[in-house]
């Protein structure tokens, strides 16, 4: 029993590793061990109009979580996207998909100035794939 | 330039040569290459105020921002050909201010105003189903290099725009009956009017000229199929009822009626046993339809009445 919980404690350090690694300093540090999952599971929403995750793309700000209730913080490359209710849409499906989530709160911030600084390591080989250089 | 040279062109096109220049082309290739591009190029700019008259219509201020730039792409991608015609010879002036609005080349579904928000996102579905299919044909089998590489950044936009019709339908369909009902009935009228966008059947298409010369690499009835391929099976999986069957998931998608028909374009509504020769739909193809003149002239108006505020730019 105890192998298997320090097997599981050490997947999740593993996994806020490999997000912190990959992500710009800024995000990183809003990364943290009780969200990491929300932030992994993030990575399969991806951007309309280029197939790079919002995760790496730069546009999830924080995750808060309290039980069931989620809150995700989440800026977008331009005031004009046009497809802020798509991402939106997005990632409250893909969170409420999780059995021991209820309520997804999602707040559109500006604060936030996005720069392609923002985009992570995997996000810009995957632009890159793309025919988009950074 | 001689038949024996435009043979030898048509021959090194098919091996997978590829022409660069104004300087590699026979007439015939010129203006074969000039016929088709003006196409692509008048599609992209018509369905700029075809969508637009549509868009005025969006629910909400995030939608009508989705909306407006699409139309932004399509005149971006509209640029992208005319900036070849230009280096094909072609006045750009003359293509999009001097023309006359039946000389325009584009589709005539364009033609027919797009009265709703539901017809847009049908439109979206459809019609850029329609011009992804057509325009990725191009892409993968054209023997013009510029073109070639012009589209790839064509065919990304186009994934949103078909993105944004197909997620919107869902989301009608999904908000009700009454919701399901409006989307079926846009389907209802557009989906033939789709289906007709891919032109004659191969049987009475003679001129094969622009497959000869791979302008582009499939037949009509090829591109059509292929985009029923695409369209179809996601109408079904929303509970969208089509006109079609097929037997066997393999095989390919029949159409329940015989093309062409008459339709009661103030109804917006398909007389489905009213079959009419093809020769008639080319009549009323060349005649153009409701919107033609409207939106030529919105198109123009800056050399038309407001050409005063446009002196000195």
């Amino acid at each position: 029993m105890s192998d298997r919980l320090d097997a599981a404690a050490a997947r999740r350090a593993k996994l806020l590793q490999d997000l912190q690694r990959n992500q710009s300093a800024a995000i990183a540090r809003k990364i943290r061990p009780e969200t990491a999952g929300l932030w992994d599971l993030l990575r399969q929403v991806l951007d309309p109009e280029i197939p790079v995750s919002v995760v790496d793309l730069g546009l999830i700000c924080d995750i808060r979580r309290q039980e069931g209730y989620v809150e995700v913080d989440v800026t977008f490359t331009s005031t004009a996207c046009p497809a802020v209710d798509f991402i939106k849409d997005d990632i409250r499906q893909c969170l409420l998909r999780e059995p021991d989530v209820d309520t997804v709160q999602i707040n559109e911030t500006w604060e936030v100035n996005w720069s392609s600084a923002r985009v992570s390591c995997h996000g810009r080989q995957e632009m890159r794939l793309y025919g988009i250089t950074l | 330039m001689s038949t024996a040279v435009d043979t030898l062109l048509r021959q090194k096109v098919q091996e997978g040569s590829l022409v660069e220049s104004i300087d590699e082309m026979t007439e015939g290739y010129k203006r074969e290459l000039t016929h088709i591009v003006t196409v692509s190029g008048d599609t992209e700019l018509l369905s700029a105020p075809a969508y637009y008259y549509a868009a005025r219509k969006a629910p909400s201020v995030n939608s009508m921002i989705s909306a407006l730039a699409i139309i932004q792409d399509e005149l971006s991608h509209a640029h992208i050909a005319y900036r070849i015609l230009e280096e094909l010879g072609v006045d750009r002036d003359w293509l999009m201010y001097e023309r006359e609005p039946h000389e325009f080349r584009y589709p005539y579904a364009f033609d027919i105003p797009l009265d709703s928000w539901v017809e847009l996102c049908v439109a979206n579905a459809l019609y850029d189903q329609a011009g992804y299919t057509l325009l990725g044909d191009v892409f993968e089998h054209t023997s013009y290099g510029p073109w070639k590489r012009g589209l790839v950044k064509v065919s990304k936009e186009e994934t949103f725009h078909l993105l944004h019709g197909r997620r919107w339908m869902k989301k009608i369909v999904d908000s009700g009956d009454e919701g399901k009902q409006l989307v079926q009935q846009a389907m209802d009228w557009m989906f033939p009017l789709t289906v007709e966008w891919f032109g004659l059947p191969d049987d009475l298409k003679t001129h094969t000229t622009q497959l000869e010369y791979r302008m582009k690499g499939l037949t009509n009835d090829q591109l059509r199929a292929g985009w029923m391929d695409e369209v179809i099976p996601f109408c079904c999986s929303i509970g969208l009822k089509l006109p079609v069957h097929r037997n066997g998931d393999d095989s390919a998608w029949e159409l329940e009626y015989e093309l062409p028909l008459r339709f009661d374009a103030a109804e917006k509504r398909w007389l489905w046993d009213e079959h009419i020769g093809w020769d008639q739909v080319v009549k009323r193809w060349k005649a153009r339809g409701p919107r033609n003149e409207a939106m030529i002239e919105q198109i123009q108006r800056s050399r038309g009445d407001f050409s005063w505020m446009f002196k000195g730019l």
